[in-house]
């Protein structure tokens, strides 16, 4: 189930958050963990018993990192490296396997070809994800960054949390660690997350699903009807999609947390304003980008090591950031092609950057993370190709035709509307208001509960509700 | 403003100062000190958000319940999803999640509210275009196709040649007429950067594959194009068929190319069937606030003078005004006097009125021992406005070859056809290879 879908809002909210609020303080957790098991169990009724898998290992694990990372550190470790073994065992079964496998079979051994392909797999929602969160759980123990939660009810709600189960944001155990044992409940919170949870929902419906129909529209471009406007039209509204879908399901995750009490990190942070790609990935997606430094980068050595060793680690950092992305090659050279960028700008290129104009470096970032979510989209690398072609004016029928300036034209306003819902302004606005007086956050008040009646008219009017971040 | 909040200092603020370097959560963090900060003078606007905001979910949730479900929507002219069943095996499988989904957006309260609201949203944004159908001047309302399938196009002229060819063979006469679609025809009411441009690209098509077939066809596109250039009203603005106004024009260019005279227009007494048709386009646009159109039957005589009969298992006129159901060759007929059935005309769906909706048979026959012609028509649903302008001249046997599947040559020396009329819109003929079957018993005859 997504957030974004009537049967969330009218049933399985509805129904949710009056029991949650019924129930005495002490029976919370519990009560989380049951509505997380049946928000998950919902879409994937039989693959919620990996994730039960998932949650034992790790309370278990934990447990023993905790019992005896004081007394006996290496026996500890032993219990971090099953974790990490079963957990990463899961993963790599059910997200990479067939394309391992199909991988090696190119090889010229006979053996390999006797290997089955297990094909129809598929995989679970939230897989990378929630194997992500037990994980560090396990690792926090052992570092002695938060104390073992005996309560297994209180760990598997943390694990099931349905606001941040699906997509994310990768809540680290440290980072929820009190707030599993205690956290309030009160108006001011409630209303803070249901006024985050409606600008997420109208970033991912009425912004990114809308762009997203405007992309399929132009990815279906062919030998009959492309043209270089559609085409960079084209990869323009899936820039904004991919960004809008993201942050508006983190955001509507965070703001779900609120009303539960919990405050989660922020996951996106106008990462469209960037100035570099250094700086658009410390916007991007942080939750993912701090679990790779803290899990990956950082004990490799991070930078506190010799130069060579630095670039390996970066490297090896952006291989498996883009690899966790997806089971395809794209993704890999996704994550290739940013780190490439990554390291030129650590060279020299970030000096460079600051000492042009401030447009200009941003019109460099944009356009290396336009070609990026090229990159990201196209899993076919050979209709990537053909696409990138059109671009640039190979094998189109005109450089710009009917259906295209149409488009452009027709869009343009709501071109205008993404480019400002991506910059800081509409914050920036909101809280000039917010702190003007009681008058202007009654309209506040009243313009969310508009924004959430709107949003049911378009999920009400339409079945297209595709969402991009399932096959994580 | 009121003044406690001015007298309290420091006032923390959610806009970081210039030159500030902030993170999220760093702003974040601003903003819940904010937010804390007003915390007295902010529950009031608080309350309002969650009562206004939970007030909503739950009054919408149990309307969902209570409210009954209804089976059919005719705006979209289709069942709606209904309750659907819990069992162990459906849940398991998935099946469940995917119809609750269906179910909760078929049967959700006020869903025609909702469509229009969303419409509404798109029109504010200047996106001039909804669900598939662009908003054109003077209230036009177009579905959109920028470039349909040629290939499929090409499997129906291919059969369509090849059927003429046999029909010649037969000294049976066969006429092709095409017809355009609304952006074909009315392109003048579209944006002027959109135009004509697919419509132009695809109809040249047509000719290049009609000419390397060998396929003579008259196209009914350029005469109603050059009405609707000077304003006629020809197309519905709210539906794709063209007008009894614009049928009459593609009668008078059939009748000529059959050899025949048409009837002038004046001929004609027109009566003002309906004030009030919603088209399939404006179910789609979902723009609720559009003028509906008007419909019109041109009378020449009296229309009980014709028979109707229109071969139909279901019974579905069944106690219709008029109507008989009468069984010939082990098949169930419904018989009507005229070409109307006016029970239409209360219904969503008014352009059904004609002839009675979609059938894969239907004969029309003047009473009488009138010695006449029988014209063969193989049409799409355009045909069904023109036809009380063909009975004039001939008695008519109609077949939709979507739902009429058999060997047309067969059919042709069975029931002394002495003309065939093929009559196609342009959108028939890119949606699907319904003229396929035109080929159907062509090779057995020259003996392959």
């Amino acid at each position: 189930m997504v957030f974004s879908s009537l049967e969330f809002l009218f049933l399985y909210f509805a129904a949710s958050i009056m029991i949650y609020f019924i129930v005495p303080l002490a029976f919370r957790n519990v009560v989380l963990l049951i509505v997380s098991l049946a928000f998950y169990g919902w879409g994937e009724p039989i693959y919620v018993t990996i994730m039960l898998l998932s949650i034992i290992v790790d309370y278990i694990c934990g447990y023993f990192a905790g019992k005896y990372r004081e007394i006996h550190k290496k026996k500890a470790r032993r219990f971090v490296i099953a974790s990490a073994v079963i957990n990463l065992g899961i993963l790599g079964f059910f997200k990479y396997y067939t394309f391992i496998v199909s991988n090696l079979q190119l090889l010229p051994f006979d053996f390999l070809q006797k290997i089955p392909l297990l094909a129809d797999i598929e995989l679970p929602i939230g897989i990378s994800f929630y194997t992500f969160q037990t994980m560090s759980y396990t690792i926090d123990i052992y570092r002695g960054d938060a104390k073992v939660q005996k309560n297994i009810a209180s760990f598997g709600a943390y694990v099931t949390l349905f606001p941040q189960l699906i997509a994310g944001p990768i809540v680290r155990y440290q980072d929820v660690d009190d707030q599993l044992r205690s956290r309030p409940h009160n108006i001011e919170l409630f209303a803070s997350g249901m006024r985050t949870f409606i600008c997420g929902m109208g970033k991912k419906i009425l912004l990114a699903n809308c762009a997203g129909a405007m992309w399929e529209g132009f990815r279906a471009l062919n030998a009959t009807d492309a043209t270089v406007v559609g085409a960079w039209l084209g990869m323009l509204f899936y820039a904004f999609q991919i960004y809008f879908d993201f942050s508006g399901y983190s955001d509507m995750a965070i703001g779900l947390g609120k009303m539960l009490g919990f405050q989660f990190k922020e996951n996106f942070f106008y990462p469209y304003v960037s100035k570099s790609i250094t700086e658009f990935w410390r916007r991007w997606h942080i939750s993912m980008g701090t679990w790779f430094r803290e899990y990956v980068y950082i004990p490799l050595g991070g930078n506190r090591c010799s130069k060579l060793k630095n670039y390996r680690n970066i490297v090896i950092v952006w291989l498996l950031t883009g690899f966790w992305h997806g089971a395809s090659w794209n993704f890999v050279l996704w994550g290739i092609y940013y780190c490439i960028f990554l390291v030129m700008e650590k060279l020299f290129l970030q000096k460079v950057l600051q000492r042009l104009p401030g447009f200009v470096s941003h019109i460099y970032t944009l356009v290396v993370v336009l070609f990026g979510w090229w990159l990201f989209v196209f899993e076919d690398l050979g209709a990537g190709i053909t696409y990138l072609g059109y671009m640039f004016g190979q094998g189109v029928v005109a450089f710009s035709e009917a259906g295209a300036a149409f488009d452009l034209l027709r869009s343009a306003l709501f071109l205008v509307i993404l480019c400002i819902a991506s910059t800081p302004l509409p914050k920036r606005l909101f809280y000039k208001l917010y702190e003007k007086g009681k008058g202007a956050r009654v309209a506040i008040s009243a313009g969310c509960a508009a924004m959430l009646v709107l949003c049911t008219a378009y999920l009400v009017d339409s079945s297209y509700n595709p969402f991009l971040y399932f096959r994580f | 403003m009121d003044n406690t909040e001015k007298n309290v200092q420091p006032i923390p603020t959610g806009v970081p100062a210039k030159k500030e370097r902030i993170t999220a959560d760093g702003e974040a963090a601003r903003y819940l000190q904010l937010q804390m900060h007003l915390k007295k003078e902010s529950r009031g606007a608080d309350l309002l958000l969650i009562l206004l905001t939970l007030g909503f979910i739950y009054v919408m949730a149990i309307l969902f319940w209570v409210l009954p479900d209804s089976d059919f929507s005719a705006q979209e002219n289709r069942t709606l999803a209904t309750a659907p069943k819990i069992s162990a095996e459906n849940f398991f499988s998935g099946a469940l999640t995917e119809q609750v989904s269906d179910y909760m957006a078929d049967q959700f309260p006020f869903r025609d509210f909702f469509v229009g609201m969303k419409a509404f949203s798109e029109t504010v944004q200047l996106k001039g275009q909804n669900n598939g159908v662009i908003f054109g001047s003077d209230g036009y309302l177009t579905a959109r196709a920028d470039y349909p399938n040629e290939d499929v196009l090409k499997t129906n002229l291919d059969a369509a040649a090849a059927f003429q060819k046999a029909m010649e063979e037969q000294d049976i006469p066969c006429t092709a007429a095409f017809v355009g679609r609304k952006q074909d025809v009315c392109d003048r009411y579209l944006p002027s950067v959109y135009g004509s441009y697919y419509s132009d690209r695809i109809w040249g098509i047509l000719d290049d594959i009609a000419v390397s077939d060998g396929l003579s066809y008259l196209n009914l596109r350029d005469p109603l194009r050059s009405r609707a250039e000077d304003g006629e009203a020809v197309y519905y603005k709210t539906d794709h068929h063209w007008t009894t106004l614009g049928a009459y024009y593609g009668y008078a260019q059939v009748m000529e190319s059959l050899g025949g005279a048409p009837l002038a227009l004046g001929a004609f007494t027109v009566e003002e069937a309906s004030d009030d048709f919603y088209g399939t386009t404006w179910s789609a646009s979902g723009i609720k606030w559009a003028d509906p159109d008007p419909i019109a039957y041109y009378h020449y005589g009296e229309d009980d003078a014709f028979t109707m009969a229109i071969q139909d298992s279901t019974m579905q006129f069944e106690g219709y005004a008029g109507c008989t159901y009468e069984e010939r060759d082990g098949k169930q007929y419904a018989v009507f006097d005229g070409f109307y059935v006016r029970e239409f005309l209360e219904e969503k769906d008014q352009y059904a009125s004609f002839l009675g909706g979609n059938f894969g048979y239907t004969q029309i026959t003047k009473k009488g021992d009138e010695e006449r012609q029988t014209l063969l028509v193989l049409k799409d649903s355009f045909a069904h406005s023109m036809v009380p302008f063909l009975a004039q001249h001939y008695d008519l046997i109609l077949i939709d070859l979507r739902y009429y599947k058999a060997s047309m040559l067969q059919f042709c020396q069975e029931n002394d056809i002495d003309q065939v009329l093929m009559l196609y819109n342009m959108e028939t003929l890119t949606e699907g290879d319904y003229l396929k079957v035109l080929r159907a018993g062509l090779n057995r005859e020259k003996g392959e």
